[in-house]
């Protein structure tokens, strides 16, 4: 059986609250066990690390000891999440004198990263380790919808750290959602920043951004846009209903489209909780 | 306008692992980069030239923390120059400079939720900035109720809140 500490990230609480939900129902509907670190930490993303490199990284290092600790890998449904543990580990696994200095703080908290972990996203664990044939197995209603994934930015880029799929290029999303038996509609868009990290910084810039982006990917005549990382979800939800657009199509996380192919009710996979209306969708995927 | 040239900054940058003297400005950073297009004021390549002279408007200004983090020119920049690294050794410089701009606030209020809170709470974190009124006023009143509603804002504690203010109190 796979076995993964997961990592649910600090939005799972918040505005992602169906992601996680969704997460953990398909999880257990493929038997793939999720053993949740219920006292991780925030990554810190990219402002940690400006705020201080070295509390980033003991942070991250904190998170990657729980997942030790547990004797497995770590799963992560959060794009950031998977960026920022990825690249800690790297340096602290390339730097003997760091990551020293790190296992001097965690000592303090009676931990220790020894550097066995790794660290994965949901969507590499279901198309990698689990697989596609094996998932194929277990749809038992194949999805007969238009679906946009989106990739958004930090599970592909930069490469030298996500090394996850081509960054100009990906087709990981694509694989899976053609499995569950949707008409994939690949926008060159899918891998534009939606600006979400902007949001308090500078609200306009981050609308301006959003909005370009949400006009193509709705422009696209699909049922759905899926996503990947809670925050572009979030974005490209809210969005919808922020800028009033005629046309609004639901957004739903890789999760809960998996979930509607495995045949679990919507409310199991907390469709309810999306902001963009979803019973159109759930009409249409259910016959 | 009066400029500071600085070059220990670009040394600084170094230090911090964001080698700036290797961009040759050809531009493709700008060129692909997703808040340039909406916004020509922000652009990667001058600033990488201005963190090359040293000028010091880019510390102060809050101009480095207009990135989205998008990694967009890391992955394209010929001359591996890292671009959006750069971006943040910036941020990193100027926090460390103690400069007071609305990204500096931004970060320093941040990492003070996840030093008390162990996790971040997008809420908490926006009612800090811009207080309830300024927070009230980001989101349509109906999006607003519906996140409410759905349960969907949160300003829980971690049980990891001991051990990360512990981390914290260590380094700084």
């Amino acid at each position: 059986m796979l076995r993964y500490a997961y990592f649910p990230g600090c939005s799972s609480k918040s505005t992602s609250l169906e992601y996680h939900i969704s997460c953990k129902k398909v999880a257990e509907k493929l038997g793939i066990n999720l053993i949740e670190l219920e006292n991780s930490n925030c990554c810190g993303t990219h402002v940690m690390e400006d705020y201080n490199k070295k509390i980033w990284l003991a942070l991250n290092a904190r998170n990657l000891a729980l997942a030790e600790e547990k004797k497995c890998d770590l799963a992560t449904i959060c794009s950031s999440c998977y960026l920022n543990s990825k690249k800690a580990k790297i340096i602290l696994d390339n730097d003997e004198e760091k990551k020293r200095e790190i296992n001097q703080i965690l000592k303090k908290i009676n931990r220790k990263y020894y550097g066995n972990v790794k660290i994965k996203h949901i969507l590499e664990i279901l198309v990698k380790d689990y697989g596609i044939e094996r998932l194929k197995e277990k749809i038992t209603m194949p999805l007969d919808i238009k679906a946009v994934p989106y990739y958004g930015c930090q599970i592909i880029r930069p490469p030298e750290i996500t090394n996850f799929d081509d960054p100009e290029n990906p087709s990981t999303f694509e694989t899976l959602l053609d499995a569950l038996g949707c008409e994939v509609i690949s926008l060159p868009q899918r891998t534009e920043c939606c600006g979400a990290p902007l949001t308090l910084i500078d609200q306009k810039l981050y609308h301006s951004m959003l909005k370009k982006l949400l006009n193509s990917l709705v422009q696209s005549n699909a049922d759905c846009i899926v996503t990947l990382c809670p925050l572009c979800h979030h974005a490209l939800d809210s969005g919808q209903i922020i800028f009033k657009l005629k046309r609004k199509i639901p957004v739903l996380h890789i999760t809960q489209i998996i979930g509607l192919a495995l045949g679990l009710s919507p409310k199991e996979i907390a469709l309810d909780k999306n902001l963009v209306e979803t019973k159109p969708l759930i009409k249409k995927s259910t016959y | 306008m009066r400029i500071n040239f600085n070059s220990e900054i670009a040394e600084e940058l170094k230090k911090l692992g964001a080698d700036v003297y290797k961009c040759y400005q050809c531009g493709t950073c700008t060129g692909d980069c997703p808040v340039a297009q909406v916004n020509p004021i922000f652009n990667p390549r001058k600033i990488m030239l201005l963190a090359s002279f040293g000028v010091d408007s880019i510390l102060e200004s809050n101009i480095a923390w207009l990135c989205s983090t998008c990694y967009k020119c890391t992955s394209l920049c010929p001359r591996d120059v890292k671009p959006s690294e750069v971006l943040g050794a910036i941020r990193n410089l100027s926090i460390a400079r103690n400069e007071n701009n609305t990204g500096t606030r931004f970060a320093k209020n941040f990492a003070e939720i996840i030093k008390n809170y162990g996790i971040l709470s997008e809420v908490k974190l926006a009612i800090k900035l811009k207080g309830i009124v300024g927070s009230a006023r980001m989101l349509p009143s109906e999006v607003a109720w519906k996140m409410l509603r759905k349960g969907k804002v949160s300003t829980a504690k971690s049980p990891a809140a001991g051990e990360v203010k512990k981390i914290f109190e260590m380094v700084e």
